[in-house]
């Protein structure tokens, strides 16, 4: 997994981070043309401002208001709509401001498969002194994610993205956006990261051409249900293990925290040969692989995966089950 | 797609809002209106809550359709029309409310009935009431447009007065130079539903009457030189010459130019008149017209009218010479002298009999006719007993001796012409109310008043009023207080019927009058600002002749500053530095000293994870990180005041702290 480093301390400022800054700096200078960084400011140069099609509603409104106005020379309901039509110009204001100086960094986000939504992690970051309302992000013409900010805080939100292909995506340009106050107006800035995601192979179907072959992850005289485990004692909880071999009671007594561990008599090595599974379409036999992939690693068992390009030796667990997936999403993919 | 959902709080706010609008309009819409929005709001609220669902659409629009053809049916293509049409579907939207669109086009109908309302009422109460809404109005629409459930009321109104405040001097600015030009894009015939009382060009016994139950303001009128009294305020307004046994009809006078002849020092009133519209041209001058000036035409029978049918406030100003006997020259008609015939018989007796007792001279034929009016138990009243058609003013004369001024003047009127004298009826005002802070004299209906005129040879046309001899308060002081009270009572404002019975009247009285005065200066300079205020303005910036140039040429100044003001705005660096919590600062240099060492804090990680994991690592520090940690829940989590001591205390020992 890429690491980000994610300290919330602020920094000790040695030679080596003060270089590291200027660097940085003058990248960032090199870059202004190309907003392509994983941080970024909203700032004046790309933010526009548009009517929305309320806006334009209003201004209907305010036309034939001035037009009734005139034909009946009422001075009030001219005045009145002289103000509406300030109102709504002077709204730019707020709306823009909602979005200047906000900070818009990208996170790692999770994994998804293909066929389901990625929820693409942003933070967003607000550093003025007012409140940043109803802000917008959505990217191309997928569902949006609104949230507001207080004065200096920040947000971690999941922009979800049809991700459609295994292997390594780029989602490029999100929207972000805001119609507040008034809706009249909208404040937009296309913000483009560089990160990238993984999108596993879709998992073939359990049913089907997998069905037969799942006999092979049961020991003999079992049926296609979790098989009986026996109980082989307490281990030091690792990152990885299943949440659902956790001594829960043994920790609401105040212990540590403590895996189950448990001892499948005879507990399978699977190796999953790429060569060996007789499926003729290369994205098929990924899937399959795939949905092996999360078989085994669901009944427990350890297994290893055997590429044309790649070797993983087995294990079992969330990291390994990752490496996995991730030789499957990106083998022979196209963008690499 | 993520459906919108209305929470009920917004949902509330919204309908109060809409509720805000419909008040003002209760008198003006028809009720069902109301009855489909009581029945649409709680419906919708159902729906916000979980517990129903909306209907399907067609159903709505079903209801949509059944209501304009209610409405055309009713009301045709007129504005009444169409503004009932836009409050139905202001109504009915909320059972189409499914999106952040569909509401923010509620609010938008809301605004543009509320800026309508000015088309009914443009008093300074209605404007107040109106901006009020305006400003409700749009925190419902920012409270719209925000994620959350609720409407934070005083964060969302600083919003809306953010927007506001600019706003108005802008308006202004542009209201003042906009050009004033009589544009009429479609006919606006519409009855004015404020001027649906007045005179018609026709009066029969109880007209009058009729017409005195409002307190309706006709007309101001303000005077130069000097106040008149109140009997001198003969409002002159309509001459009837026709009788035809059942109405008096007003004619075109069809004469020569009669000729006046002042003496130099006659007593002359000089004033300008303020007429509400009445949708009528006549005009209503003080007796003995002179001078006139605006947009009038003089008729030969000596009365004004304007020169288009008056639909808005106009102005005229009159100059008339008060003098007993002005000496005309000509003006005889015959229609003022013809009577049907067959027609009151018995009036015609009387006539006979009081003409020969005064020797047939015409002069003394009016006295003994204004005696018999005197004497014989006649009363004045504003509820006079209706008379048969046939044989009215027999009915009035003998039977029933109860009448209002129109019984009066018409019997006189009859009774000149049943001996050849030529009379004529005059329907008018009589009298009016001083407002001694705003210096003017108001006309309302309840002055309306008739009386006769009649021509005696080297006189000419004779005013002679018979209600003065029946009732002479009235016309000395005005028109009686209990006739005010029966009056306001009959209008329904309780509120003026008490004060003008009770006796707190007199202390009443100038807060009314202050009331009117600021209501007045409100529409001289708001309402009525017009093309010559608007030239007087102009002149100050020389434009010779205003047009649409000084407007867009100020509008886009204006918008210009706008977008200045926004350019400067760029350059606010206003950066959120979060207040320093000394507690806080200690405890990230006691992080940073064991991130020194390696032992970095997670993202998240809590500070008795942190310490297990330190206490781990170095198992040596267990004593003294365990301190540190105990003090910062303490002073961070547990107590909520502590001292500065304390804060200072717990640095100190961070600072201590070796790894």
């Amino acid at each position: 997994m890429r690491s980000i480093p994610v300290s919330n301390l602020p920094r000790e400022s040695s030679l080596l981070s003060r270089l590291f800054k200027r660097f940085q700096k003058i990248k960032k200078h090199w870059e202004r043309r190309e907003p392509l960084s994983d941080r970024v400011v909203l700032k004046y140069h790309r933010i526009f401002v548009l009517p929305t099609k309320n806006g334009l509603r209003f201004l209907l409104i305010c036309s034939v208001l001035f037009l009734a106005s005139v034909n009946y020379e009422s001075n009030l309901g001219l005045f009145f709509c002289f103000l509406l039509f300030w109102v709504a110009i002077v709204s730019i204001l707020p709306t823009y401001h909602n979005l200047a100086g906000l900070i818009v960094e990208a996170r790692l986000s999770e994994p998804a498969f293909a066929g389901q939504d990625l929820y693409f992690k942003m933070e967003l970051k607000n550093q003025s002194a007012r409140t940043r309302e109803t802000i917008r992000v959505r990217w191309k013409e997928g569902p949006r994610v609104s949230i507001s900010l207080l004065p200096g805080e920040s947000q971690m939100i999941g922009v979800p993205i049809p991700a459609l292909h295994r292997g390594l995506f780029r989602p490029g340009k999100f929207r972000v956006y805001t119609q507040f106050p008034l809706g009249l107006f909208y404040a937009w800035v296309l913000v483009e990261s560089p990160t990238e995601c993984i999108v596993y192979p879709k998992p073939a179907q359990r049913e089907g051409a997998f069905s037969h072959f799942l006999s092979r992850f049961y020991k003999e005289g079992e049926t296609s249900q979790e098989g009986k485990e026996d109980f082989g004692g307490f281990r030091k909880y690792q990152p990885g293990d299943s949440l659902k071999h956790i001594a829960w009671k043994a920790l609401a007594r105040g212990d540590e925290v403590l895996t189950k561990e448990f001892v499948h008599p005879i507990s399978k090595t699977l190796w999953f040969n790429w060569n060996k599974v007789s499926i003729p379409d290369k994205e098929e036999r990924l899937s399959f692989l795939c949905r092996a992939i999360l078989e085994a690693e669901r009944m427990g068992h350890h297994y290893g995966l055997l590429m044309p390009t790649s070797k993983i030796e087995p294990h079992a667990g969330e990291p390994h089950k990752h490496r996995c997936l991730s030789a499957l999403a990106l083998f022979e993919e196209k963008n690499q | 797609m993520i459906r919108y959902r209305l929470s009920p709080q917004l949902l509330w706010a919204l309908l109060v809002g809409q509720l805000v609008v419909l008040i003002p309009y209760f008198p003006i819409l028809p009720f069902w209106v109301y009855v489909i929005f009581f029945i649409a709001a709680p419906w919708r609220l159902m729906v916000a809550y979980g517990y129903w669902s909306l209907p399907k659409n067609y159903m709505v629009y079903g209801v949509v359709i059944l209501g304009a053809l209610i409405t055309f049916l009713n009301f045709g293509w007129s504005r009444d029309g169409a503004v009932t049409l836009l409050a139905l579907a202001f109504s009915l939207k909320l059972l189409e409310l499914k999106a952040l669109r569909d509401s923010m086009i509620i609010i938008f109908l809301g605004l543009f009935l509320l800026a309508i309302y000015f088309l009914y009422s443009n008093s300074i109460g209605a404007a107040i009431y109106i901006f009020a809404a305006f400003v409700l109005l749009t925190i419902v629409l920012i409270g719209l447009n925000r994620i959350g459930d609720i409407l934070p009321i005083r964060g969302v109104l600083q919003k809306a007065l953010i927007l506001l405040l600019p706003a108005i001097p802008l308006a202004g600015i542009l209201f003042i130079f906009f050009p004033r030009m009589e544009m009429t894009l479609w006919p606006a015939s519409d009855a004015n539903r404020m001027g649906v009382s007045g005179f018609s060009n026709t009066v029969e016994p109880g007209d009058i009457s009729r017409l005195a139950q409002s307190n309706r303001v006709v007309f101001r009128a303000k005077f130069k030189e000097r106040e008149p009294l109140q009997k001198d305020l003969y409002w002159r307004g309509l001459v009837l010459s026709l009788f035809d046994g059942k109405r008096w009809v007003a004619t075109d006078a069809r004469s020569t130019r009669t000729q006046l002849k002042y003496e130099p020092d006659a007593d002359r009133l000089s004033y300008e008149v303020f007429l509400e519209p009445t949708h009528q041209v006549w005009l209503f001058v003080i007796e003995n017209l002179f001078r006139a000036k605006g947009e009038v035409v003089r008729t030969p029978d000596e009365r004004l009218e304007a020169k288009a049918p008056v639909q808005k406030r106009f102005n005229y100003e009159a100059i008339s010479i008060l003098q007993e006997v002005p000496p005309f020259e000509k003006g005889v008609f015959e229609a003022n002298e013809r009577l049907p015939l067959n027609v009151n018989p018995k009036s015609r007796e009387l006539a006979k009999k009081l003409f020969s007792k005064a020797k047939s001279n015409p002069t003394q034929y009016i006295s003994l006719v204004l005696n018999h009016f005197r004497k014989n138990a006649y009363v004045y009243t504003l509820k006079p007993p209706g008379l048969s058609p046939k044989n009215a003013i027999d009915g009035f004369l003998f039977y029933s001796k109860k009448g209002f001024c129109e019984h009066y003047a018409t019997a006189f009127t009859f009774l000149m012409r049943a001996e050849q004298i030529p009379a004529r009826v005059v329907v008018g005002y009589q009298g009016g109310e001083f407002n001694p802070y705003a210096g003017y004299w108001t006309v309302r209906e309840y002055h309306a008043h008739a009386w006769s005129e009649v021509w005696l040879p080297d006189m000419g046309w004779v005013r002679v009023d018979p209600t003065e001899v029946v009732s002479p308060h009235r016309i000395e002081l005005g028109i009686d207080e209990d006739i005010k009270a029966e009056i306001a009572r009959k209008t329904r404002s309780f509120l003026v019927a008490w004060l003008e019975s009770s006796r707190i009247k007199p202390y009443f009285a100038h807060f009314l009058w202050g009331a009117e005065a600021v209501e007045t200066f409100w529409q001289s300079l708001v309402v009525d600002y017009r093309e010559e205020d608007q030239k007087l303005f102009l002149r100050w910036f020389s434009f010779s002749s205003f047009s649409w140039a000084p407007f867009m040429l100020v509008l886009l100044v204006l918008m210009g500053a706008v977008f200045i003001f926004f350019g400067f705005t760029f350059f606010s660096k206003r950066v959120f530095v979060p207040p320093q919590d000394p507690v806080l600062k200690a405890y990230h240099l006691f992080c940073r000293k064991l991130a020194k060492i390696g032992i970095i804090r997670k993202v998240g990680e809590g500070p008795q994870d942190f310490m297990d994991r330190v206490i781990h690592v170095r198992p040596d520090l267990r004593q003294i990180v365990g301190e540190i940690n105990e003090l910062y829940l303490d002073l961070r989590y547990r107590e909520l005041d502590h001292d500065k001591q304390a804060e200072k205390d717990f640095y100190k020992r961070v600072k201590r702290l070796s790894v």
